[in-house]
């Protein structure tokens, strides 16, 4: 096929159509060439559209930047609207100040305190002292401490492997910041929500990033739930950023017993909670607990 | 778990069993071949299923091959017109743009001009193909005269509308609906065999209504 890749008329569907009458079945040895082919033309597995990639820190930039555009744009009656958990947006943010100055400090000392702190209750001090203040200052504060981030992975290669331990949970510091990026665009999402902004998914080579780093949390997570050798599933994240995943159903499992189609997008939100297990829009063929057990399992993911 | 909500444009149908085929198709207010499934298929290539590859050979390689063949008159070079039409569709998925066509029009039009340029490269070809091809370049020359000089869907449609009724039911189901040959079969309750003839005889007659009025337009 040329680049411009021409797309049909009316004649041609016509002719499309016509060629029915002329349908003849492929041998299978032919069936066989032309997946064989394909598949050297093009591994599996991933998105035919992904574009360059960017490191986890840059996503992370990326993610913050968005935030503080959005914080920029809101009014004060919209700081005050409330948004998660019983926080205002400016108690939100709040929060966000006190994760990422216990995230400087872990990059600081990771041998510190706040390595086992649990992620919300340890915020509260910070969230709560929001209310009453200019929102500006909230926002300066905030700032102040994403700097205060910067300033600590100064040392640190994009894509570290070496392991934080950061509110109990312990990863290598290039899938942490992967995390934290899901955190910053999640709680974006929580602010539009409230003060009624359209949401705004992050870009394919963040979203990629991200599916990438939710897939490979899964197989652990799956572990602890879902018994060695039980049946495979298949899932297929379409739009952005999406890609084709496979449980490792182990030795004797069925090749595939559940096959999942669904939006890339989406399925991050269920990562990050966002989305209910139970109302999870996705195509499902097969074993539908399968589905049902990975979906409750992606969704614990959250940090919250 | 309560609900897993199928999305409405995630509907596919089983190639293999056509089965499900839903209610009957409008056959007055669709321009084109209409097909979700389709799109809901590429969008799994693009993710890098090769499950979905899979599923759109079983569903268009059959037409894709046969068209090929009648169309060079060769079946080893219709092979290779059917692995390169599939393998670039493999590989660049995001070239189909479900916004302007169906994906069996995507597929025939590539296989088309695959098909010429393989047979334009093929210099160890038999007179006798030459001829074949000849022929058939010349009826695909008019149709592209037809496409140039008239307002198509109109044109189709009123060609269409000419064929004797259960020939125009066969076209409509295709062309309007976006079934497969087996699909249509399931769904008149016919043969495959006669979903196939009854397609046969309509494209004679269109082919025999167009051609004279393409070259009074050219």
């Amino acid at each position: 096929m040329s680049e411009t890749a021409p797309q049909p008329g009316p004649l041609d569907e016509l002719r499309a159509a016509l060629a029915e009458g002329d349908a003849e079945r492929p041998s299978d040895a032919l069936s066989a060439s032309v997946l064989a082919a394909a598949l050297e033309a093009r591994a599996p597995g991933r998105s035919s559209t992904d574009g360059p990639p960017i490191t986890p820190f840059e996503a992370f930039e990326v993610a913050a930047a968005s935030l503080d555009a959005v914080l920029a744009s809101l009014s004060d009656a919209e700081w005050r609207t409330p948004a998660l958990r019983g926080l205002d947006v400016q108690g939100l943010v709040g929060h966000l100040i006190g994760v990422e100055l216990a995230f400087a400090n872990a990059l600081d000392d990771p041998e510190g305190p706040q390595g086992g702190a649990d992620h919300v209750a340890s915020t509260d001090p910070l969230a709560l002292a929001q209310g009453g203040r200019p929102p500006a200052e909230t926002r300066r504060d905030w700032q102040a401490a994403l700097e205060l981030t910067r300033s600590r992975l100064g040392g640190h290669a994009p894509t570290s492997s070496e392991v934080v331990p950061f509110h109990g949970i312990r990863l290598p510091l290039g899938v942490l910041m992967v995390v934290r990026t899901f955190e910053l665009w999640t709680h974006e999402e929580d602010i539009r929500r409230a003060v009624g902004r359209p949401l705004d998914p992050p870009g394919a080579a963040s979203l990629r990033l991200m599916t990438d780093v939710a897939c490979g949390l899964l197989p652990g997570v799956l572990s602890r739930s879902v018994p060695v050798g039980a049946p495979t599933t298949r899932l297929v994240l379409t739009g952005p950023g999406g890609r084709t995943w496979m449980s490792a159903g182990g030795p004797g499992a069925d090749p595939v017993a559940t096959r999942i189609v669904m939006d890339a997008v989406h399925f991050c939100r269920l990562v990050a909670n966002r989305v209910d297990p139970e109302a999870v829009e996705a195509e499902v063929r097969g074993d539908r607990s399968g589905a049902e057990t990975l979906f409750a399992v992606a969704a614990g993911l959250a940090l919250d | 778990m309560q609900t897993l909500v199928a999305k409405r444009g995630a509907a596919r149908r089983d190639p293999a069993a056509c089965a499900d085929l839903g209610q009957p198709i409008g056959r007055t207010d669709i321009v084109r071949a209409v097909d979700s499934g389709d799109s809901a298929l590429v969008a799994r290539i693009v993710a890098g299923d090769e499950e979905a590859l899979g599923e759109v050979w079983e569903r268009h390689g059959p037409a894709v091959f046969g068209h090929a063949r009648r169309l060079t008159g060769s079946a080893s070079i219709a092979e290779d017109v059917a692995q390169e039409v599939f393998v670039s569709l493999w590989a660049h998925p995001e070239r189909f743009d479900p916004g302007r066509g169906s994906l069996r029009g995507y597929l025939g039009v590539h296989a088309r001009r695959r098909a010429i340029d393989l047979l334009r490269q093929d210099s160890r070809r038999s007179t006798r193909e030459k001829r074949h091809f000849t022929m058939n370049e010349r009826r695909e020359q008019v149709a592209d005269g037809i496409e140039d000089a008239l307002e198509l869907s109109g044109t189709v449609r009123g060609a269409i509308a000419r064929l004797p009724r259960d020939q125009r039911e066969a076209v409509e189901l295709a062309y309007f609906g976006g079934l497969t040959h087996c699909e249509i079969a399931a769904r008149l309750g016919i043969p495959e065999g006669t979903a196939k003839s009854r397609l046969r005889l309509a494209q004679a007659k269109l082919r025999s209504w167009l051609e004279p009025v393409a070259q009074g337009a050219s």
